[in-house]
């Protein structure tokens, strides 16, 4: 449904809110105040126990090595030039890689806390900051990777997002909230960011009126004990996002558990109070609210979206066919076109999905030489815009059809066009107890065991479809609970152990909380038990079942029992 | 941190760690007073007294702004930390054997 | 304890009451706990009155004598604790309340513009706070990016003039 009448701007950057005026003063502000905060705390004015929380809400965190800093990509939509810029930030001020997360952010963990200003000062450079990356505040807002492209979008998600990122940013009453706050925001019903397991997840569908309205799902999340959320309202007009969101914020600011940690976020709340009541709530702060001044107008959207570079998409309509030849004259480029491209919804472009999978590397790293390969062909080919995915990989998200061999070659020579979108190897991984000072156990080398295991890709093919996320603490950044295998690393007096949860799923169709399987093992257990459920799950199969098909027909005790058995 | 075993007192062996200020990088008290970034440059307690004494200077390391939350750790019989954790934090990322903080060279700051 | 009005050291006229609450009051203005107000006849009472709410309880409660008080006091119990920012917002915004909205507890200085933005007028400084701080800090943003309860003039898009 892309037929909005705004026309493309040629010097905007494509995909993403470009910067004006107000907008750098205020970015240049908030360096300034950032910078004064470093100075006090280095004068002795602020205590670390008072600063703590301030570097946080700049994304500045001391982990088991080094400070780490948080850069927020908003909506996961980089454009090339600030990919160049993180490619600058890994190479001068960190040891030449950048590790992106399943929040869509991108983390560097070797950064010196006295240039954290100067860092940061590049950032706003092009146009990026780690504001409210951490802290008890609202985070980045996340988005689906194929927004602005997919065939069933309704709205335009970004756009939205946008919208709540500048609401969201230094509010005055939410920066201080019981816990940190995560939303993620969905143009389409079809579920592609995991709404039911945000803080505040929205969905869109057409009413009755085909008029879009938001789904907004409340009270999910992961973490120490997991929720899928609920539905709080399901016909929202987007004109009155804002409004309903404080709204729901407000409620939770008020009530939120304020002296115990692991129930302060809105998921307990709303578990207690039950949805009905927590609606309730939220209608009465609602009603009482002046909407004009939140209203969302017609105007306004097409401001912000003005500020949004778009494609200048045209017909090439010798493009598919082209494609379709290429493919069939290179076996290895077809299988990473079967395996990692999603449909446009122009029949002449493509969406580019870009693993940083590979087998044998960390998941989700990026070095310095293809993060500017990266934005290379991105400017070659895609309109010089790059997507992160919450999976951790990269999409360019608009490739003509005749191209994209072209880019493949490419990807190839950066090593980025391993064909495992999807697969089991594209696990999704946390930095673990090598970098995080959270962690009980390390993730990334029991994630690398686990694809090593698999690298053969008509192995991988075989098996099909299966997500694998391997946590080293139970705050779950990797997802472990709703992925179709977890992994969760557990610390026993010093010693790393591994539990293994089976049959999580991400999204509303089918939204499940995996089910823990048995007791924690050591890794090379871990990874072993790993290889039985997948082998076990290979001969079991009927027809074509995935993974989670055959688990949710036999249920979990042949699988623990294959695991588990004494021989 | 440390807990201390009676029956085994003799081999109780300790090290006082922190993360130093300005860049975070893990750090081992040395029976010189200063802090160094490799682990067999650390003062090695296996005393009550000694203990308290080292930890009354990172005390004042603190104050100093030298140094953040600092604490003590167990080492085994061949001077290696007991937890994975503690090694890891000794040894660097074990994903970058390269990143062992005996083979970077790093200019430190504050000194 | 220094009370801090527009970047402004000024007196502070109120007489703080806690605790055990003396019979009579005393002479002049005075802030009285919530507590007590709920268990008098305010009417009794004829000279200026304040209150010191609780940052656990519903603002709702303080209807039956918003008009009856010059001052509400609400305190931050860690200044990690942002509670008494939606409260302050509420009573401004819901109950009407034209009155000082007085902070107290631990807050610092970098929360000055969210507390002027969410219905504070007043704040009882720290002892140890560095008056020059919270001087600096009213001025750090000269923009938001979204409506408070001053209703700044906007500047467009989401952008309101601080």
């Amino acid at each position: 449904m892309n037929n909005n009448p705004i026309s493309s701007n040629p010097s905007l950057a494509v995909g993403r809110y470009n910067y004006d005026q107000v907008d750098h003063d205020f970015l240049k502000e908030r360096i300034n105040q950032f910078r004064s905060q470093i100075e006090r705390r280095l004068s002795g004015e602020l205590s670390e126990d008072e600063f703590k929380p301030l570097r946080l809400m700049n994304g500045v965190y001391l982990q088991l090595h080094s400070y780490m800093l948080r850069v927020a990509i908003p909506y996961g939509i980089l454009s090339s030039t600030m990919l160049r810029g993180l490619a600058y930030i890994s190479q001068y001020y960190d040891r030449g890689y950048g590790h992106f997360t399943t929040r869509q952010n991108i983390q560097f963990h070797w950064v010196k806390l006295e240039e954290m200003p100067d860092i940061l000062t590049h950032l706003a450079s092009v146009e990026m900051h780690a504001l409210q990356t951490s802290g008890n505040c609202i985070r980045n807002i996340t988005s689906d990777e194929f927004a602005g492209l997919a065939e069933d979008e309704i709205i335009d998600p970004r756009v939205y997002a946008e919208i709540m990122r500048q609401w969201s940013t230094l509010h005055p009453e939410f920066t201080f909230l019981p816990r940190k706050f995560k939303i993620a925001i969905s143009g389409s019903s079809n579920d592609r960011v995991a709404a039911c397991f945000y803080d505040i997840g929205i969905l869109t569908r057409l009413n009755d009126d085909q008029k879009p309205v938001f789904e907004v799902w409340v009270g999910g999340g992961l973490g120490r004990i997991p929720y899928k959320g609920k539905i709080i309202r399901d016909d929202l007009p987007p004109e009155h996002l804002i409004a309903y969101i404080e709204a729901i914020i407000r409620v939770y600011n008020l009530h939120g558990s304020r002296n115990n940690l692991y129930k302060s976020r809105i998921k307990i709340l709303v578990e207690n109070l039950g949805i009905d009541a927590y609606r309730e709530q939220v209608e009465k702060e609602f009603a009482t609210m002046d909407l004009d001044q939140y209203r969302l107008s017609d105007d306004l959207v097409v401001q912000i979206q003005e500020r949004f570079g778009r494609p200048n998409l045209e017909n090439h309509p010798q493009a598919s066919e082209v494609l379709e030849a290429h493919r069939a004259q290179d076996k290895e480029f077809d299988r990473w076109v079967k395996n990692n491209t999603h449909p446009h919804f122009h029949n002449d472009y493509i969406a580019a999905v870009i693993s940083l999978k590979e087998v044998g590397k960390t998941p989700g790293d990026a070095s310095t030489e293809q993060m500017h390969a990266l934005a290379d062909l991105a400017d070659q080919y895609a309109f010089g815009e790059v997507r992160v995915t919450h999976l951790q990989n990269v999409v360019l998200g608009h490739v003509q059809k005749d191209k994209l061999y072209e880019l493949w070659q490419g990807l190839k020579k950066q090593q980025l066009a391993t064909a495992n979108l999807g697969l089991i190897t594209d696990i999704v991984c946390c930095p673990g107890m090598d970098y995080c000072a959270l962690a009980n156990a390390r993730s990334i080398p029991v994630a690398k065991q686990i694809a090593a295991l698999f690298e053969d890709i008509e192995l991988q093919e075989k098996i099909g479809p299966v997500n694998i996320g391997v946590d080293g603490c139970i705050n779950s950044c990797a997802h472990h609970h709703i992925m179709n295998i977890g992994v969760l690393g557990v610390d026993k007096k010093g010693e790393e152990f591994y539990q293994i949860k089976l049959g999580g799923s991400s999204y509303k169709e089918g939204a499940a909380i995996g089910s823990i399987l048995g007791a924690a093992v050591k890794a090379e257990e871990a990874v072993k038990a790993v290889e039985k459920l997948i082998y076990f799950y290979l001969e079991q199969r009927q027809s074509n079942e995935h993974f989670i098909d055959t688990y949710r027909r036999l249920g979990t005790a042949p699988f623990k029992e294959i695991v588990y058995a004494t021989a | 941190m440390v807990t201390i075993n009676k029956n085994a007192k003799e081999e109780l062996k300790s090290v006082i760690t922190a993360n130093r200020f300005a860049d975070g990088r893990v750090v081992w008290l040395t029976d010189q007073g200063y802090w160094s970034v490799k682990l067999e440059e650390a003062q090695v307690i296996s005393s009550q007294s000694d203990l308290e004494f080292a930890q009354e200077q990172a005390k004042k390391d603190v104050a100093a702004q030298y140094i953040i939350d600092p604490y003590s750790v167990e080492l085994n019989s061949n001077n290696i930390p007991l937890t994975t954790r503690e090694q890891v934090r000794a040894f660097g990322p074990s994903t970058h054997p390269e990143f062992n903080p005996r083979s970077i060279q790093e200019t430190i700051p504050n000194e | 304890m220094p009370l801090l009005r527009n970047g402004e050291i000024m007196p502070d006229s109120w007489k703080m009451l806690e605790g055990d609450i003396p019979s009579p009051l005393p002479q002049g203005s005075i802030i009285v706990p919530f507590a007590y107000l709920t268990e008098i006849d305010v009417n009794t009472i004829s000279q200026p009155l304040g209150v010191i709410f609780p940052c656990d309880q519903d603002v709702d409660t303080l209807k039956p004598y918003i008009d009856r008080l010059e001052v509400i006091v609400l305190n931050f119990p860690a200044f990690k604790d942002g509670r008494a920012f939606s409260q302050a917002r509420k009573i401004r915004e819901q109950l009407k309340f034209m009155g000082e909205i007085r902070a107290t507890g631990k807050i610092i200085s970098d929360q000055y513009q969210f507390l002027i933005r969410t219905g504070f007028t007043t704040v009882a400084l720290p002892e140890t706070a560095n008056v020059q701080s919270w001087q600096k800090a009213m001025h750090d943003f000269k923009e938001a990016y979204q409506p408070s309860v001053l209703k700044e003039k906007r500047l467009s898009g989401l952008r309101w003039k601080v």
